[in-house]
């Protein structure tokens, strides 16, 4: 018998070597620039709209990007300003811990904790419109402004640092914040001061924009950028005024861009009222002492007349009460006004996220975003709520507004909409 | 020996002159001709392996190097993130992967491309029974790439809700990124997938069954056609049971229905209105389909094992019957087995048991054909060509895979893995090392027949080699991570203590897998090349026993160059009836010559 | 080449065995690459496990060897002896399939019982109720809400304590926990009470087992659940009767704090 030879086709084709040298080496060599934070174009935008003219790119863009860069350095070299009271807000020992790429430092402490907890829904500027921030119901919290909701302060004060720890360790129940309960404490603190770092550059960077766009930058701007307005008054001047109020601008915009300047004049006060934070905070009384039915049919009593909460929350609790008129929260009004809707596109273009309708809460779903201690309940209905159109309760007394804290707490029974029905489905047979 | 090297085209009336551009389009690209729709179907599904793999590195990537900037893709997508994905990214990237090469790659490569390219030829027919529905399944296609591929462009950039795509968070909208467009986008190319498959189906079983050449029994079939025989039966009985469950979230997602809602759900701030479904139906729908799938994907690559396994050992096919009744019994099995992918869903204990034992039941079968694969090399003459090899690996990656089955098909073992790496390493092994692998093996095999030209051997070699080192460092670790409880689908596993000492192996795992695809490489040059410029192949290169080595290479259009008459089973290797160590099943009885030319030639 | 490819072959089982028992022993540098510890009474998963890792382990080596040793012999290139032309042996068909299938049989009626323990039997009270469950744990994109029924035992009364990711339970004690979930799928998994089970909305189960050793350990979700699948961690606290209540009075005296100065928050 003959035995087949299994056929030998050989070749010298080593192009597939070169090919592959050269996909590692393009996988290799692609790195990224490092992370920048972007300017708060929503913002710009809108004080565009309002002046009805665009900025300047060279002299109100530009500086306003150098004063940051220089006051608080870049995602990855976060710097901590040197204002008086500082300390009290933020320390560069915890910035570095947050900010920058994931990963850890020579002796194991943790880097980038921001990028990897946070960015994805609060965005790398805190702006609250990461790649994940336009699946969420409710939007995430755009840090920019300085405001926030679940906190022991009066409203215009911003959050203690055990309001911002507190959201951080216990979430946001119901929403799409997650607890952090099971970080340790370092990281926790180093998060909260990261979100306070956010807050005061978006705040300073909020305040420098109303300085600039405050000039008059008709005629540095190039012909085609200004407005007929803006066309027709650089037509009336003469050259001489012209270099006149060329070499002012100059001079403001040396002015407010000097450091010392912006660190005393705009960002001191800032800093001053984060630091000073727990001096705004609303003390609770302590809750007198009552039978707790008794207590709950008063606060129920208070809840459909005197509190007015009915109004808004709904005869039933569920947050279907009268509110015809358009409400949406103050971070949303920041670039849509349900009344001008016309400018809404441009702002959409620039990444802001649509706008979605404020509804009461539905309190009988068991959820208390801010908290569910009494206390929490308590300063929501002292203080309302900030950015949200929950007003603070002024026409009760403190020993009223526990009663009503006692009925939204244990008097409206849960829907059961938070539970799932109770079926028959259990995974037990049980034998004997 | 003059007609093994001659060229077959030769002996059909088309030369180029004729062709006009009408008639470009009806022989190459609205071709009714089995063998330019399968080559047709063979291009697409490697194109879409290649996007695959591509998804499978994003995923190691970000399980290697978590939140670190990912080349190419993150800066371009992610640049106001510093570059590094987002999680939903993360799960779109697995849910892609897994769609595409589930139902873009390995279904169609194996049903579409050998199926049809290999059917007609080797039952000795001329074409499939309906060429017009062979020609449609294959456009039919095209919707399906589209969707899919178009769900990379809407908003989530595809479905993420994982291939299986359980509810509620696939049908509520609100419940996940992925769960918008994409979503619906995902279901009609599912559907589109499901029709495709459909028709063939039925074309694959009518040909069977009708358009044999005279003689060829059903027990003188190669095991390719008996696995492409019974992955047809299952793909008709188990694919509308899919279609519909499509048809249902898609209702769902649309029309408001609750089929898989139950009722108050409060979904991402959400209430939903709909209610009073069971999210478990889905699953039993789905896996009522996507277990036969999973036969589905690996019975014709057992099929076309074999048929390399007994040509490259020169020796019979052992227990053929055997074989033909294992592969029956693992398509019967297949049907009433689909619970154990739900042991801990929430499904009653007591079906779990039963679902458990009918799962151990199917290791018989299994293990029937290992051993009869085993029987087969031993005692031959054993060829290590690069198709050769890539079947060895395919019985040694199928042992894995089919023992690390045993552990979740024991219940209370699943309880643990279920999720873990172990599943993931666990259908790899199956699907990669063992379907991949017979699917690059029947690709160096048929080669000579489809192009008329040979691969090079060498560089074959090497892309085995590589593939098969890199393919074990991959996923054979992934058993251990699977040990330690490490679960799928997270985009960052390491800040759970019990995990967080498992990067290093998940970086060597990544490592691995960038290699492994890069090692592609070789394999993509080698085929290109040798399309063109590779040594002209002949009849018979690998003095093979089946139909299809009698035909010319490439088989002209109606293939056979001569009516075909069998007289035996393709695995007559080593006959002492005759000189040769092969004998044709064309070749007629105690003709003794020392030509492999078909001695029943017929013009026709 | 048929020697080197032989070779390569054998290389699957022996490296592949090789870095089972490496890590089974934690050798370095693969320290904790293996199952969790086990803080529960019931070790019989662990214990199924390893008996079919050696049954399979067997037919793994098996295999690979005579794999390698028929490609070393039967080498074209230097086997000279003749072809075995066989068809097949109905013996050896019978033999390969009768042995597995009795191993199979055997192990599918051997797990029955651990299958039966961990899913279908639930611990009794002395008056043969089945034991209440101590909390409930709802899955939520993306956390775990806990709800503790406090003093009357009655879920959603007034005195319920509610945690999120954090779970306490009682050493020494047979725990009964209800599971759900208000949203999507999730699944509650406890590596190392080696526990798991797919929390469906709509849907009541219960788990049960019994730790025997305290320590903090983590709660996984092993169920896609969206985007923040990866972010659902919760932790369970394993103690002593005693320090377990006590816990559960101090969060719940935290959850009723009804009063609040500066003094007291310096």
């Amino acid at each position: 018998m003959r035995i087949s030879q299994a056929p030998e086709f050989g070749g010298r084709h080593w192009a597939g070597g070169l090919v592959l040298a050269a996909l590692v080496g393009a996988i290799v060599g692609c790195s990224s620039e490092p992370a920048q934070f972007e300017l708060n174009r929503i913002a710009m935008h809108k004080s565009e709209v309002s002046l009805g003219a665009t900025l300047d790119d060279k002299y109100q863009v530009e500086p306003i990007a150098k004063i940051l860069t220089e006051t608080f350095g870049t995602p990855d070299e976060p710097i901590v300003p040197d204002v008086p009271d500082i300390e009290e807000v933020m320390d560069i020992e915890h910035l570095k811990m947050a900010a920058g790429p994931y990963g850890s430092d020579e002796d194991g402490s943790p880097r980038g904790l921001y990028r990897q907890h946070c960015v994805h829904c609060h965005g790398i500027t805190g702006n609250g419109a990461g790649p994940t921030a336009a699946f969420l119901n409710p939007y995430p919290r755009n840090f920019l402004t300085g405001k926030y909701k679940w906190k022991s302060t009066k409203t215009g004060s911003p959050p203690t640092h055990d309001d911002l720890k507190r959201v951080l360790v216990n979430g946001v129940p119901g929403t799409a914040m997650p607890s952090f309960a099971l970080l340790p404490e370092k990281e926790i603190e180093a998060l909260v001061q990261y979100v306070k770092y956010l807050s005061v550059r978006g705040e300073l960077e909020r305040n420098m924009l109303l300085e600039f766009s405050d000039l008059d930058t008709s005629v540095v701007k190039p012909a085609e950028k200004r407005t007929q307005e803006e066309e027709e008054y650089v037509a009336s001047l003469t050259p001489e005024d012209i270099a006149d109020e060329k070499a002012d601008l100059d001079e403001v915009v040396v002015e407010l861009t000097d450091p010392e300047v912006v660190l005393e004049e705009f960002l001191a006060d800032i800093v001053e009222s984060w630091a000073y934070a727990y001096e705004a905070v609303t003390e609770v009384p302590e809750k007198p002492e009552v039978e707790l039915d008794e207590s709950i049919a008063t606060g129920r009593d208070l809840f459909f007349n005197k509190g007015g909460c009915a109004t808004c929350h709904g005869q039933s609790g569920i947050g279907d009460g009268q509110t015809a008129e358009m409400f949406y929260d103050d971070w949303t009004e920041e670039y849509y006004d349900p009344k001008a809707p016309e400018h809404l596109e441009e702002f959409l273009a620039l990444g802001a996220l649509p706008p979605r309708k404020l509804d009461p809460r539905n309190l009988r779903l068991g959820n208390f975003r801010g908290g569910r201690r009494p206390v929490d309940v308590y300063w929501r209905i002292r203080n309302g709520i900030e950015g949200a159109k929950m007003p603070a309760a002024q026409q009760l007394t403190e020993e009223e507004i526990w009663h009503v804290v006692d009925y939204v707490r244990k008097g409206l029974p849960y829907d059961t909409l938070s539970q799932p029905p109770e079926h028959d489905q259990e995974n037990v047979r049980v034998r004997n | 020996m003059s007609s093994i090297t001659a060229d077959g085209q030769a002996t059909h009336a088309h030369t180029s002159g004729e062709f006009g551009v009408g008639e470009f389009i009806s022989t190459y690209v609205f071709s009714r001709d089995h063998k330019v729709i399968g080559l047709q179907f063979l291009f697409s599904t490697l194109l879409w392996f290649l996007i695959g793999g591509l998804l499978a590195i994003g995923i190691r990537w970000q399980l290697a190097w978590p939140w670190s900037d990912m080349p190419v893709i993150g800066p371009m997508l992610f640049s106001a993130e510093g570059g590094q994905i987002s999680p939903e990214f993360y799960t779109m990237l697995f849910t892609m992967h897994a769609t595409v090469m589930t139902f873009l790659v390995i279904i169609p490569i194996l049903a579409g491309a050998f199926g049809n390219y290999l059917i007609p030829l080797m039952i000795g027919a001329d074409d499939m029974a309906f060429p017009t529905l062979n020609m449609l399944s294959y456009w039919v296609m095209w919707p399906a790439f589209f969707f899919f591929g178009g769900s990379f462009f809407v908003a989530g950039n595809g479905a993420s809700s994982g291939w299986t795509s359980y509810p509620p968070l696939s049908s509520v909208t609100e419940a996940a990124p992925g769960s918008g467009l994409a979503q619906t986008m995902w279901l009609i190319a599912l559907t589109c997938v499901g029709i495709s498959s459909m028709m063939g189906s039925v074309n694959y079983m009518t040909t069977i069954i009708q358009m044999r050449a005279p003689g060829m029994t059903m027990m003188r079939l190669p095991m390719t056609i008996w696995g492409m025989f019974i992955t047809a039966l299952l793909q008709a009985f188990a694919l509308p049971v899919l279609t519909a469950a499509g048809f249902m979230q898609l209702a769902d997602r649309m029309f408001g229905t609750g089929f898989f809602v139950p009722e108050g759900l409060i979904v991402n701030n959400s209430e939903m209105a709909a209610g009073g479904g069971q999210p478990l139906l889905w699953q039993h729908l789905f896996w009522f389909y996507s277990h036969p799938a999973v036969y589905i994907m690996i019975l014709p690559a057992m099929g076309m094992v074999s048929d390399i396994l007994s040509c490259f050992a020169r020796k019979p096919l052992f227990g053929y019957k055997p074989m033909v009744y294992a592969i029956s019994g693992i398509a019967g099995l297949g049907f009433i087995v689909w619970g154990h992918h739900m042991f801990v869903s929430g499904m009653n204990p007591g079906l779990g048991m039963t679902f458990m034992v009918a799962t151990m039941m199917i290791a018989l079968p299994s293990a029937v054909k290992t051993f009869n694969w085993l029987g087969t090399i031993y005692g031959g003459k054993i060829q290590f060509t690069t198709p050769m090899l890539f079947a060895l690996s395919f019985v040694l990656m199928f042992v894995i895979g089919g023992l690390s089955g045993i552990f979740m098909a024991a219940t209370p073992v699943d309880i643990f893995i279920h999720d873990t790496y172990f599943i993931v390493a666990h259908f790899h092994y199956v699907l990669f090392g063992g379907t991949a692998m017979a699917v690059f093996g029947a690709i160096y095999f048929w080669f000579p027949k489809m192009f008329g030209r040979m691969m090079n051997e060498p560089l074959g070699k090497i892309h085995f080699l590589l593939t098969f080192l890199f393919m074990n460092g991959t996923f054979f670790t992934m058993h251990i991570l699977g040990a330690v409880g490490f679960p799928r689908r997270l985009a960052d596993p390491y800040h759970y203590e019990t995990f967080r000492h498992l990067l290093p192996m998940n970086q060597f795992m990544t490592i691995c897998a960038i290699l492994m695809v890069a090692s592609q490489i070789f394999f993509i040059v080698n085929f290109f090349y040798s399309i063109f410029f590779g040594p002209k192949a002949g009849r018979n290169p690998w003095h093979a026993n089946g139909l299809e080595w009698q035909a010319p290479s490439p088989p002209g259009h109606g293939n056979f160059d001569f009516q075909p008459i069998v007289y035996r089973g393709p695995y007559e290797y080593g006959s002492p009836e005759v000189d040769e160590d092969y004998y044709p099943q064309t070749q007629p009885p105690n003709e003794r010559g020392d030509t492999d030319e078909p001695a029943t030639m017929v013009n026709h | 080449m048929g020697r080197f490819w032989s070779l390569l072959f054998l290389s699957v089982p022996i490296l592949g065995v090789a870095i089972f028992v490496w890590s089974a022993l934690g050798l370095y540098p693969l320290q904790g690459h293996w199952f969790p510890e086990l803080v529960v009474a019931d070790d019989s998963i662990d214990h199924l496990f390893y008996v079919i890792l050696w049954m399979t382990g067997f037919v793994f080596i098996g295999t690979g060897l005579a794999m390698f040793w028929f490609l070393w012999k039967y080498d074209d290139k230097k086997y000279t002896g003749p072809v075995w032309y066989s068809h097949g042996s109905h013996l050896l068909e019978i033999i390969w399939s009768v042995i597995p299938a009795v191993v199979i049989l055997f192990l599918a009626i051997y797990q029955m019982d651990a299958w039966a323990g961990a899913r279908m039997r639930r611990p009794m009270l002395e008056n043969g109720q089945p034991k209440p469950p101590i909390a409930r744990v709802t899955g939520r994109q993306f956390e775990w809400k806990i709800q503790y029924p406090g003093e009357d035992k009655q879920f959603d009364t007034p005195d319920d304590l509610y945690t999120t990711n954090e779970l306490h339970v009682p050493r020494d004690e047979e725990v009964v926990l209800e599971i759900t979930s208000e949203d999507v799928l999730h699944s509650f998994f406890l590596p190392n009470f080696r526990e798991k089970q797919d929390v469906v909305p709509g849907m009541k189960q219960f788990v049960w087992f019994k730790p025997v050793k305290d320590g903090k350990y983590d709660i996984v979700c092993a169920e896609l659940c969206g985007w923040g699948h990866y972010k659902m961690k919760g932790q369970i606290t394993v103690e002593s009767p005693s320090d377990y209540r006590a816990w559960l009075k101090k969060a719940y005296d935290e959850q009723e704090l009804s009063e609040y100065s500066l003094a007291e928050a310096e």
